[in-house]
């Protein structure tokens, strides 16, 4: 029989919910929405076209994906808009030029998401130079996770960073080629016709067997994408993993012009001169061209230090090129540390 | 998410599930809320499943937030009248045949009646048997702030009506 007050309580609360059981069926629910948002955010490496790119998104979904990053030769470079490639080229360079010596040894990078204007989720993000990665929704639990080397990182944050550093002075097509294969994919980019083939026919198999599952009435494309919906699939690849390590390495000067560069090859983006919060701002845009269907992804920097400030997604109204509310946005603030300072709390 | 890591979402939800749904029903007014929490701290999980290396710390900590989300929004609505201040018949947790009727519905209301923080305190210390110093990194507080905490909240259990009584020396459990 429980005797002092903490034993009471714990008896209490023990019997209180003694009979309570979660209907199984919730984490299946909660599995199946989850394979579902994660096709939506691949739907859009296919086709611009709407039932090839219900199609190909299919294909991207297949969660087993069979081809792992490879080395690629480079394609035809995508055509772009002169203004866009000058613009981002220049600022990598003038970027490069101006930065000093790289203080700390990580990058803290807090981002702030809202919905509908409501804060959401404060992140602590902890990108460790040597390629760790710390994560917390408070400072206090940053500082717990580098104590306990809680290390998150499983190899593609370090990659996305790495090939934009590279990017900042290497090759710009074999780097563009890199960053789309730096997360795998069926499209079997830089390998001969018949080895794309193959890749394609085994992830269409699997594809053809989720959509017969699903009672869709429409199938997945034969022969992987050529032409105008390769590079679109690229440049969807390429904008995906070059804005991750924008916020993962932001804080180095190279990763920053490494990214720019980066985005300079991606056709249909488009790049504004903008005030943000009184400071002088680039606004990217990367629309319907890169996502297909009406989506599109706008990401913020500084003009003059390409620092990330914001990013969000969302649906352009049909028929218009307005700014409608931002339904998810991000905010992030960085700045370079070193893991010790986190690690004793000052910060 | 792929299907290895779906494997093992199930897993963990499958053996923690009955877990953290109580946790969920402490933490919430009712049995629907505290559905609505378990399913929605579920769904944050799976989100980030591949980043998440300690998933039971990372769902109580998202519990937590829910809640106080959940709370700041009921503050903001107008007053509503409850319409069963008993507990109900669906509820699972009325299932003690010997104390439900007398007990429950005290224990809920002063359950209720404590801050969300004292609440979750409450829950992580004594039915989650998380040590003080766990709970302040899991809220992200000090742990005389912890042991603060958790000393109110006990106190305003021990004078609450209808549980005053099971605190005397001769238990009534």
């Amino acid at each position: 029989m429980p005797t002092t007050d903490e034993d009471i309580i714990r008896d209490l609360l023990h019997r209180y919910t003694a009979a309570v059981r979660p209907p199984a069926s919730i984490a299946t629910e909660v599995a199946a929405r989850q394979r579902y948002k994660d096709r939506r955010r691949v739907v859009s490496i296919a086709a611009t076209g709407a039932a090839l790119g219900a199609a190909a998104g299919v294909i991207a979904v297949v969660p087993w994906h069979s081809s792992p990053p490879r080395p690629v030769a480079t394609g035809k470079s995508p055509s772009r808009a002169p203004a866009v490639v000058s613009k981002l080229v220049s600022l990598a360079a003038f970027i490069q030029a101006s930065s000093g010596p790289l203080p700390g040894n990580a990058s803290l990078i807090i981002s702030t998401q809202t919905i509908g204007g409501k804060q959401m989720e404060v992140l602590y993000n902890l990108y460790t130079d040597s390629g760790a990665y710390y994560v917390s929704d408070t400072k206090q639990g940053l500082k717990a996770a580098v104590e306990q080397h809680a290390n998150l990182d499983n190899g593609t944050d370090a990659r996305q960073v790495a090939v934009a550093r590279d990017a900042a002075t290497g090759d710009l097509p074999a780097a563009r080629m890199r960053m789309a294969n730096v997360t795998p994919n069926d499209l079997g980019l830089g390998l001969s016709p018949a080895a794309r083939k193959k890749i394609w026919d085994a992830a269409r198999v699997q594809a053809d067997q989720i959509l017969k599952e699903k009672g869709a009435n429409f199938t997945v494309p034969v022969n992987p994408p050529t032409g105008k919906v390769l590079r679109s699939d690229v440049d969807n690849l390429v904008w995906m993993d070059s804005v991750d390590a924008l916020t993962e390495g932001g804080g180095s000067p190279l990763v920053r012009a490494g990214v720019l560069r980066l985005l300079s090859t991606i056709s249909g983006l488009t790049v504004v001169n903008s005030t943000t919060d009184g400071r002088s701002t680039l606004t990217l845009t990367a629309g319907p061209e890169v996502f297909g269907g009406t989506g599109k992804n706008v990401v913020v920097i500084n003009a003059k230090t390409g620092m990330p400030i914001s990013s969000w997604t969302g649906d352009l109204p049909p028929g218009t090129h307005g700014q409608p509310t931002p339904p998810s946005m991000t905010t992030f603030q960085v700045s370079r540390v070193t893991v010790a300072n986190i690690e004793s709390g000052k910060f | 998410m792929n299907k290895r890591q779906l494997r093992a979402f199930e897993e963990f939800a499958a053996e923690s599930g009955a877990e953290l749904l109580r946790i969920a029903t402490l933490l919430a007014p009712d049995p629907h809320t505290a559905e609505d929490v378990y399913q929605e701290t579920l769904q944050r999980l799976a989100a980030r499943w591949s980043r998440v290396d300690n998933p039971k710390a990372f769902c109580r900590r998202v519990m937590h937030n829910i809640v106080v989300d959940q709370t700041r929004a009921r503050a903001r609505r107008p007053h509503e009248l409850r319409l069963f201040d008993h507990a109900e018949k669906s509820d699972p947790r009325s299932a003690d045949a010997h104390h439900s009727v007398e007990l429950w519905p005290s224990l809920r209301a002063a359950l209720d009646s404590l801050t969300v923080q004292q609440r979750t305190v409450l829950v992580l210390r004594y039915f989650d048997d998380r040590s003080e110093t766990e709970v302040a990194q899991l809220l992200g507080i000090s742990i005389g702030t912890v042991k603060s905490t958790s000393s109110r909240a006990i106190a305003h259990l021990r004078d609450f009506p209808g549980l005053a009584a099971i605190f005397c020396t001769d238990s009534l459990l």
